[in-house]
């Protein structure tokens, strides 16, 4: 009996020794840890390929998925009006096994097929810049655009005055973007008996077409006292035309965005103020709540289901206070 | 404790203790040492940690300060170089700058502005926007009241060149420089693409989440990797602790709860702190592999160490059980065990010295028998040496007695027998003898008797012819036929009679001495063979002595299969059976 406990004690011991020796192999490193975290993939899907504000998206993603440890790609089509072009996009991540999708969507009503898709395959959807009308995403980071239009009015009296006429130029027809900011700025001056509000005019997204419209606005009987750009192409085109008159100075601008050209009418003076959007917030939140939906597996959010993001205004003298200048100057 | 008890182990025995307390101890060293391990390795990694991140910052720091050394050393040069005109000569600057502009991609412009903020010279062919004004720029009213002194700038947007904003930190400083016989005063302006120093930042990491930032003298936050999120709210960055501190670590809870360590290291050339935050939940997955390992080491240390125990206490405490059930053998009274037990010096010996005791218990208890065996034969020797003094008188007075009155005849046989008598009591020391010789002892005593008592009795032998060559004890018939003489015959009135039979029946020899003498009740012949007789008065014995003595050597001899039985009847007589073993002897 002895000597089978003795046998038995002995192939224990080598057996642990064994097992030892392989665990000692894996002890991890005290500090660097090489642990293998299945790769989140989230697609981002933005309304347009090219331009600064959809590149500021991009970068606010990028950070957010370097802080979770996601993977980001990024896809749109080549025209911000190419809603097919994004059912298309949408519907590929959802079929190639993306785990979620950020996406600016093109369009309030046209996208909903393609967020049923993604709803019923169980991916969730963030959405950015614009809303859908349909209740099937997870949460949504959209510019104040009805405020941001309140704010437009609101500056547009202070710069022109309470007895004014005032020329809006838009984008697009259907986009909720224009409609909201529309509204906002309408129903605000609306409180003003006074004022007078030209029919809205549509540059398309074209600098050259607002140029024109703006021309012809300037030209007319009675000229706007304010013109208003209800994005950035839109803005650039009246401040571009405005430029060309020897007494721009008198001619109060009040726009969207700050692109580089906007910058140089905004230090110049010819754009008055301009409402800054903040895609670099939205990007980054896109990313970061893809990431908090997949982590709690849910489609719809509980709570705090649709977030409104700020704008901010600026002008020629705040333009490089710093909190503005990272908002307006992402880093090269 | 029953499950214990049905396994056969009993909770206070020595084995039991002994393995739970081996098991007790090693479940505690093991426990104690793996707990010391692995607070020890947690002290460690975030003394490691620490230090990591320490050595991370400063080697950020080292970069940035030769990166921003590089760039003094190269405004030095432009400084002489600017100098060495009598007559500033752009063209020959300009050659200069550009030469070295081809080779340096991280600096976006070199100027040099009067110190009315008037554009002197600018060496990379941008155009300063019309709204441009130095002298409103921090970095220009630096440079201009700093006397000499080189003034670096904290990252910002370049806002004097038409089409271009890109984030620079601005090396200036004031510049001494000849046009048209003067000396005039005028201020040189690097521009430092901040991404270099982003990349420096950048480049470094501190474990998963980690990352470094700068702030400001006024801990203002100079530069964040997530600046915009700080700016807009999305984010914050918690600054306590960090603001009075210049130097060294310390661990901080963020805004979301989570513990990092903080590392500050102050910058040269600028008054800069450079800010490493490390998170500890990076450390906390590597601990849980550690404390994992640690539980299962000492899990399985455990089970070997414990296992040995037991093997070790079953080596120690089984010679003790051998012991125990040798005692137990001992205790039933076979002294004949001896134990050989292996194991310890100590069990060793206690075994030995309990064998010595055996033994000599087994000695003594020999001693005691021999002994009582000796005093039996002793006492044995004794009886036999007593034949009866009073017969022989007796019996001499019946010769003298019988002479005198002239009956030679019956002289002649009297002594003859008397003499055959006491030969073959005597039989040359010999306990055995045969049965003829026994029997003829009974015929010569009764012959003797027979003529003492005037024939008031008859005898006769009827003895099977092939018993006279078997041995028996001698003087067994001698005893009984005196008692039927002296308390069967003697009172009797009528002539008496006494038979003396002798044969063999199953393998046991029988002789029967039968009287028709006066009988005894069976109570009293009963009490005859009674032992316990030995304390009672010497005439009390006169009648039984000779029969118990008969029955105690036959049953000393041979056992307590044999002896004498007796059967009686008031009126009626006696019959004494003696039973002893059918031995053949080689009698001549």
């Amino acid at each position: 009996m002895n000597r089978r406990v003795m046998f038995v004690g002995i192939m224990a011991a080598l057996l642990v020794l064994g097992m030892l020796m392989l665990i000692n192999i894996n002890v991890p490193d005290t500090v660097v840890e090489p642990e293998e975290r299945p790769i989140v993939n989230v697609a981002l899907i933005l309304k347009m390929k090219h331009g600064e504000y959809w590149e500021t998206v991009n970068m606010g993603a990028e950070i957010a998925a370097k802080e979770f440890g996601v993977d980001v790609d990024y896809l749109a089509p080549e025209e911000e009006s190419d809603y097919k072009g994004q059912i298309e996009m949408i519907r590929t991540a959802v079929d190639r096994g993306y785990d979620a999708i950020v996406l600016a969507p093109s369009d309030l009503l046209l996208l909903e097929p393609a967020l049923d898709y993604a709803y019923e395959h169980k991916v969730p959807v963030v959405l950015i810049d614009s809303m859908v009308g349909t209740w099937k995403y997870y949460k949504s980071f959209t510019t104040n655009n009805y405020d941001a239009g309140e704010r437009l009015g609101k500056i547009a009296i202070e710069l022109a005055g309470e007895d004014i006429k005032v020329g809006i130029i838009s984008f697009v027809s259907g986009s909720e973007n224009a409609i909201e900011r529309e509204k906002g700025l309408r129903e605000y001056l609306a409180g003003y008996e006074n004022v007078v509000i030209r029919d809205t005019m549509y540059s398309m997204s074209d600098v050259e077409l607002a140029s024109q419209i703006t021309d012809f606005m300037l030209n007319e009987l009675r000229p706007p006292d304010v013109l208003i750009g209800l994005n950035a192409t839109s803005t650039l085109g009246i401040a571009k035309e405005v430029s060309k008159y020897y007494d721009w100075e008198q001619i109060p601008v009040v726009g969207f965005d700050s692109t580089p050209q906007e910058i140089e009418y905004l230090e110049s003076g010819v754009i008055d103020n301009a409402i800054v959007q903040n895609p670099f917030n939205m990007g980054y939140l896109g990313v970061a709540q893809a990431k908090e939906a997949i982590d709690s597996q849910r489609l719809v959010a509980v709570e705090n289901k649709d977030t409104q993001v700020d704008t901010v205004i600026i002008n020629a003298d705040n333009l490089y206070d710093p909190e503005n200048e990272k908002l307006i100057f992402p880093f090269n | 404790m029953k499950w214990i008890k049905r396994f056969g182990i009993r909770v206070t025995g020595f084995r039991f203790i002994l393995a739970m307390s081996f098991a007790a101890v090693i479940v505690l060293s093991m426990t104690f040492v793996g707990f010391a391990l692995n607070q020890k390795f947690i002290q460690t990694s975030r003394e490691n940690l620490s230090e990591n991140s320490q050595e991370i910052i400063e080697q950020v720091e080292r970069n940035l300060d030769n990166y921003l050394k590089g760039m003094i050393d190269l405004s030095n040069l432009l400084v002489i170089d600017i100098n060495k005109f009598k007559q500033l000569n752009l063209p020959e600057l300009d050659r200069d700058i550009e030469t070295l502009m081809r080779t340096r991609t991280d600096i976006l412009s070199i100027s040099l502005f009067t110190t009315e903020g008037k554009l002197l010279y600018e060496g990379t062919n941008l155009r300063m926007k019309n709204t441009a004004d130095v002298l409103e720029e921090q970095w220009f009213t630096s440079a201009i009241t700093g006397d000499g002194d080189i003034h670096i700038s904290p990252p910002h947007v370049q806002n004097l060149f038409k089409n271009r904003h890109p984030w620079v930190i601005t090396l200036s400083r004031k510049v001494n420089f000849r046009m048209n016989q003067s000396t005039e005063e005028g201020v040189l302006m690097i521009d430092m693409n901040f991404s270099v120093i982003e990349d420096l930042i950048n480049e470094v990491t501190l474990g998963k989440r980690g990352y470094v930032f700068i702030l400001d003298d006024d801990n203002n936050i100079v530069y964040h990797h997530q600046q915009q999120l700080l700016y807009s709210g999305v984010k914050e960055e918690k600054l306590d602790g960090v603001s009075e501190r210049f130097l060294g670590s310390f661990v901080q809870t963020d805004s979301n709860g989570d513990s990092r360590i903080l590392t500050i290291y102050p910058a040269r050339h600028v008054n800069w702190k450079l800010v490493g935050a490390y998170y500890l939940s990076d450390l906390t997955a590597a601990q849980r592999d550690l404390t994992q390992f640690i539980l299962l080491t000492m899990a399985i240390g455990m089970l070997i160490f414990i296992s040995v125990s037991i093997y070790m206490t079953d080596r120690i405490t089984k010679p003790i059980a051998e012991l125990e059930d040798s005692m137990r053998a001992v205790e039933r009274g076979d002294f004949n065990t001896q134990i050989d037990v292996q194991g310890e010096y100590e069990v060793v010996q206690l075994a030995r010295r309990f064998n010595l005791m055996t033994m000599r218990i087994k000695s003594l208890m020999g001693q005691v028998v021999s002994e009582q065996e000796a005093k039996r034969k002793s006492e044995l020797s004794a009886l036999q040496a007593q034949i009866n003094p009073h017969f022989l008188y007796n019996t001499l007075d019946s010769v003298i007695w019988m002479a005198e009155s002239g009956k030679h005849q019956e002289v002649v046989k009297m002594v003859t027998a008397l003499a055959r008598l006491f030969r073959i009591s005597i039989s040359r020391g010999r306990n055995i003898i045969s049965v003829k010789e026994e029997l003829a002892h009974a015929e010569n005593y009764l012959t003797i008797q027979k003529m003492r008592y005037k024939d008031q009795f008859e005898y006769n032998f009827e003895v099977d012819a092939s018993v006279l060559g078997f041995n028996t004890q001698k003087l067994i018939l001698q005893p009984i036929i005196e008692n039927a003489i002296y308390h069967g015959i003697r009172q009797m009135v009528d002539e008496g009679e006494i038979t003396i039979r002798a044969f063999v029946r199953d393998e046991v020899l029988v002789f029967e001495v039968e009287d028709n003498g006066l009988g005894m009740t069976t109570e009293t012949a009963s009490k005859l063979l009674e032992k316990h007789h030995e304390g009672a008065p010497e005439s009390v014995r006169v009648g039984g002595v000779g029969v118990m003595n008969v029955y105690e050597r036959i049953q000393l001899m041979y056992g307590e299969a044999y002896g004498i039985k007796i059967e009686s009847e008031v009126e009626e007589g006696t019959k004494v059976t003696i039973s002893i073993p059918a031995t053949k002897g080689d009698h001549s």
